[in-house]
Order: C-alpha cells, then structure tokens, then sequence
C-alpha cells in the first residue's frame, strides 16, 4: 500500500497505556463525577436515579455500575416529545449551547436532537484525534472530506479534529463525485474521511472515468465511520485494494457525538475503546447481566464527556465482543472490540429457522470483486420467508459471466448458512440505490 | 506527583478561567478566553487532572 505502515503513536500516552487498575481508578472517578453532575442537574435523570433508589453517594466501585438504571433511546425520544425541543434531560440551560445537531428523523420519526457546550464541542473533535492520531494521521496530511456538512452531525468532530492536528483539511460538501474525484487527485490528498460505502463509490467512478486510485492517487488512508464496512473483512479489503490504501474503523453516534472506539495503526482486527473517555459494558441483551471477555452481548455506553445532555449506561443495541487490550501488539491498556460493531442486535433476521446477519451476506458479497453494489430483499412467498440478494456487476463484467457469479454467490450464501436458499438477482450495472452517507441495503417487505 | 507539563498546563487552565470570567473583559478578551479555555479543559481532562463542568464560564 501506499506510504507503508504509519509510526505508532498514542494521542495521550498518559491514559492510553496506563496500567489496568490505575484506568479503572480514573474511570471510577470521573462516572463519580457524572452521575453527581447528572443528578443534581437533570430533571430527567434526578427522576431516573430516584425511581432506581440510587444516590450518587451509593457510587464507591466500578461494579456499582450496574446499580444505575439502563437509558434507552425511546426513553431519551419520549422524553423530547413531551417537552419539547430537547425534553428534560439537559443538565444545563440550552441557552449556553453553541451547537445543534439532530439524527436524520426519517420515515417520520421524531429525530434525536443534541446541544453541546463549547468545551463539549471541543471534546468532540478531542475524541476523533486519539483515533486519527493512533491510526497513523499527521501534520502535513491532506485530508478531504466528502461530506455534506449538514445538520447530521457526521464528520463535523473529524474535521475539527483534523484542523487541530495541523492538517489541510478540504471541505468536499456540494461536489459531485466526480468534481470530489478532481479535488482529491489536484490537490493530492493523502487521507479520506467517508463512508465506507462512499469510498467504494469514488473508487467505481474514478475507474468508469479511467482513473487508477491505488496507482495515481496520493491517498495513504481513508478513515471510515457512518456506518459497518470497515470492520467487515471484504468490503475493508476490496476498499484498500482499490485505494492503495489502508483503511481503519472509527465508530461514533450521535448520542455521545464522536467515536468511542478507533482502529489504530496495527490493524489487529479489533478496535481499541477510549476508556479513559468512556465506561463501556457488554450485557446479554434479554437478562442485562454482564457478560465477560470473548462473549457476545449489547453495548452500554457512559460518556464522560458532555455534559450538556448526560449519557449514562445508554442501551446503544450495538452487538459487540469485547476482548483484552493485550491481543493488540501496540502496546495500549485500552480493551478493544474484536470485529469492531458486529452488528446491530435487532439486524439479525430469521429466514426459514436460519440466522442471517446483513454484515455477514456483505462479507461474502464483497469478497467478488466483479460486484458494485448489492441489496438484500426479504418477502413472504406465501407462508415461508424468501431472501433475495440483488447484485450490481460492475461495468467492465460481461454479460456472460453475469450467470456465473450468481451461481458462486448463490452457493457462498447457501454454504455459509446451513444451506439456506438464497435467490439471486443480477441487476443492470447502475440500477441499484447508490449512497454518499449510510447505506440502506437491506429491505424487509415482511414489516407492515 | 505531576509532570512539568501537567503543572503548567493547570497554571493556564486557572488563569483562563479567571480571564473568562472577569466582567470588564471587552467582547475580544471574553469570546477568546473562553475559546482558548474550551481546549485548555480538553488538556487537564485528558490527564485525568481536573474533569469539572464549565458552564458557568460558558464554556
């Protein structure tokens, strides 16, 4: 790849290589801190603490976590609804935010909506310059960012993040594609933040337009966030492959407004949580008990960070695996998330009594390289659940090898899913839903 | 005990803090204290030194 391997680097070396216990006594310290914030300044969260019968007093150990009642987004909606705009959950005036974002709200639904405070703001940006940083992003960098800069708070913190870096940072909003190809290739940029969607996209039309991004670009790394892509082992590969380019996972929501976790630049295939800005717990999602290291289970989220609206033990629905920081060889005390954000816990789909993650039908339908873009289309044939993949060849596959591919995709599914019948559908290159943000592949016809 | 840097680092924060809050401030001082405070708190919270809130400063 392009530049080989950046320098390993921490951002803070203080916290991220700090021994265990010594974390854990910070991270006791600062939900201490929260959660007396968080009570005696949120309505909301005063009514949440005093149903549960916890003071912040009752807070003495780490293990008394669990002793704080779970916050789920209907809850954090509801309580918006009621009183709206931002519901009662602000811990402070929202005259003293200068800065507003909100969730897309599509489809209707109420959007979540988020102020943040000047040092929280700050924070934001703070967040993404561990990762970027352990990723292996400098001074001297050019990055561009293909992003709409709009009210979805997105790549906003990553910008900001870049500019405190000391990075040319490029604003890419308001260009097609193919003028975005122009910039990057003009002004020589050496980092990409998008989708990881989008980033396939650029690569499909810079080759339709005859460019070679892995030989003639600049770009030495693209970061990825938005949405899964970069931790799914396919799509990262047939992203690097077509950029010649390393690319990381950086996951973030808006709830919390920037990554809790990052990629660093060993690439183990894990990412490391920012646990001196974050207490993460992984929970089976029926019982909410705990579960321990190398188990599956649903990601709580407690932000130490803004505290403009609080986010304690936040149900985020995020399936994750949660492994010892030692399994990376950089040398971080931070725990990582094996496979990044596996996927969501209400993503999987029961087609025929057979298990079925979108994230592990991309695997497969990544690894050929002659697809450009897929869907997944589940229907009712009667009584029995149907899944149909639709794959968009690219334009350089003859029609004649369209047949083919689908009998190998076909068969890759079936055999990764106890042989389960996948039917498949080849599209016309170019009829399938493109995306410059998160992707929507997967349409569920059986949901009234 | 605090490295070199961390002592510093506190000396800025408590300084700024004063600057942002002193009512004769004229708008130029006042908005770019508290602009400079915003990231000097990213600095003594990262160290794990002070996390406080700050939005009695507006910040």
């Amino acid at each position: 790849m392009k530049g080989g391997k950046r320098p390993l680097g921490f951002w803070n070396p203080k916290t991220e290589t700090m021994p265990r216990a010594e974390l854990q006594k910070l991270q006791l310290r600062k939900l201490q801190a929260m959660v007396e914030w968080a009570y005696h300044r949120s309505p909301f969260w005063r009514r949440k603490l005093d149903s549960a019968g916890v003071k912040p007093a009752d807070i003495c150990s780490l293990d008394d976590v669990r002793r704080l009642p779970l916050l789920t987004k209907q809850e954090w909606i509801q309580s918006q609804q009621e009183k709206p705009l931002y519901g009662d959950s602000l811990a402070v005036g929202p005259e003293v935010a200068m800065r507003y974002h909100q969730t897309s709200g599509t489809s209707g639904r109420t959007p979540l909506r988020v102020l943040d405070g000047r040092k929280d703001w700050e924070w934001v940006a703070e967040m993404w310059d561990y990762g970027l940083h352990g990723f292996g992003v400098r001074p001297g960098d050019v990055a561009y960012l293909p992003f709409s800069y709009g009210i979805f708070i997105g790549f906003w913190g990553a910008h900001y993040a870049l500019e405190k870096m000391g990075v040319l940072v490029i604003p890419g909003g308001g260009q097609t594609t193919e003028a975005r190809l122009n910039t990057i290739m003009e002004l020589s940029a050496t980092v990409i933040v998008a989708t990881p969607t989008y980033a396939l996209r650029l690569a499909q039309v810079a080759a339709e337009n005859g460019i070679d991004l892995a030989r003639d670009s600049k770009v030495e790394l693209l970061i990825h966030a938005g949405e899964p892509g970069a931790n799914i082992p396919s799509t990262k590969q047939a992203i690097q492959e077509a950029w010649g380019a390393r690319a990381g996972d950086f996951p973030g929501m808006t709830e919390c407004g920037t990554i809790f976790a990052f990629e660093c630049n060993e690439q183990c295939g894990a990412i490391h949580i920012i646990e001196d800005h974050f207490m993460e717990e992984v929970i089976d999602p029926k019982t909410g008990e705990p579960v321990g290291y190398g188990e599956r289970g649903e990601r709580v989220m407690t932000s130490f960070g803004r505290g403009f609206i609080p986010v304690i033990r936040y149900r985020t629905g995020d399936l994750v695996e949660k492994i010892e920081a030692a399994l990376c060889p950089c040398g971080r005390t931070f725990d990582l998330y094996k496979g990044g954000i596996i996927g969501r816990i209400d993503d999987m789909k029961i087609i025929r009594g057979v298990n079925v993650y979108p994230s592990a039908v991309e695997n497969i339908v990544r690894g050929y390289h002659e697809v450009n873009e897929f869907q997944i289309l589940i229907s009712k044939a009667g009584h029995l659940d149907e899944i149909t993949v639709r794959v968009e060849p690219g334009p350089e596959v003859p029609e004649t090898a369209f047949t083919a591919l689908g009998v190998q995709v076909g068969d890759a599914l079936a055999a990764a899913h106890e042989g389960l019948r996948f039917r498949i559908e080849v599209a016309d290159p170019g009829t399938l839903p493109t995306f410059e943000l998160k992707a929507r592949r997967l349409v569920d016809m059986r949901v009234t | 005990m605090a490295e070199g840097y961390e002592l510093k680092a506190l000396e800025v924060y408590q300084s700024l803090k004063t600057l942002a809050a002193d009512p004769e401030a004229p708008p130029c001082v006042a908005a770019n204290a508290r602009k400079a405070l915003a990231s000097v708190w990213q600095i003594v919270n990262d160290l794990g030194l002070i996390f406080e809130q700050l939005y009695e400063y507006e910040v």
